[in-house]
């Protein structure tokens, strides 16, 4: 059998959005839900000092 | 302690074919103010986290239940009340994990929206960094409380709650 000169090359422009569910990471979490952690300091900023914690 | 309505657990119903979805559990309670019963609903997943999520009872047929408001003026003790149970489950389950998602007004975005904005400052004032980090997404306003402890034994946690939360936000916004 003849042999092709043909070559596949993957498109990398491509993006497929289910790629994107199950992974974590960086190219991937503009599509996706991602949770970011609260500083002390934003947390500070956020309570009302007054009051005392339910749970510290 | 907190001012809140006394409350009663309904019943458990199955959970759904999202991920990780494993039982809902109903509590109610009434407010003395309006005469108006409110319905809590406990999602739990896996790894121990649960989804809060309420309602009024008259809203319950709507598909904007979560979205429409009784315009009684008193969130306060209502969502005190929200955190009386989750209170409930965090004695009951020493890995139990907690969130919840701001649902938007009627002709509101999702992003920063009023309720997560209230919900966010009392959960700051009543819940520390000692049990529990505190994650949030302000796109979907969503917070997010998760045990220390158990973010130790799972490093993947965080990851694990946000796949959870992103199969149920459809069903939240209107």
């Amino acid at each position: 059998m003849a042999k092709s000169n043909i070559v596949f090359k993957k498109d990398k422009s491509v993006k497929l959005n289910h790629q994107c569910v199950a992974t974590t990471s960086a190219s991937c979490k503009n599509n996706r839900f991602v949770l970011k952690k609260l500083t002390t300091e934003e947390h500070n900023k956020l309570r009302v000092p007054v009051y005392s914690y339910l749970i510290p | 302690m907190v001012d809140s309505y006394p409350f009663r657990f309904i019943k458990y119903e199955p959970g759904g074919s999202d991920s990780g979805y494993l039982r809902k559990a109903l509590y109610s309670f009434k407010s003395t103010k309006s005469n108006k019963v409110y319905i809590v609903e406990v999602e739990f997943y896996e790894r121990n986290f649960y989804g809060i999520k309420f309602f009024f009872k008259g809203h319950r047929l709507s598909e904007m239940k979560y979205n429409l408001l009784t315009g009684d003026n008193e969130p306060r003790k209502i969502i005190f009340t929200c955190i009386s149970i989750m209170g409930v489950i965090f004695e009951s389950d020493a890995h139990s994990s907690f969130g919840f998602i701001g649902s938007n007004n009627m002709g509101e975005g999702s992003d920063k929206t009023k309720r997560y904005r209230v919900y966010s400052v009392i959960i700051n004032t009543y819940f520390g960094e000692n049990t529990f980090e505190h994650h949030y997404n302000d796109e979907k306003s969503t917070y997010v409380l998760i045990r220390k402890s158990e973010i130790e034994i799972h490093p993947d946690l965080p990851d694990k709650i946000s796949l959870f939360i992103s199969s149920r936000i459809p069903l939240i916004f209107s």
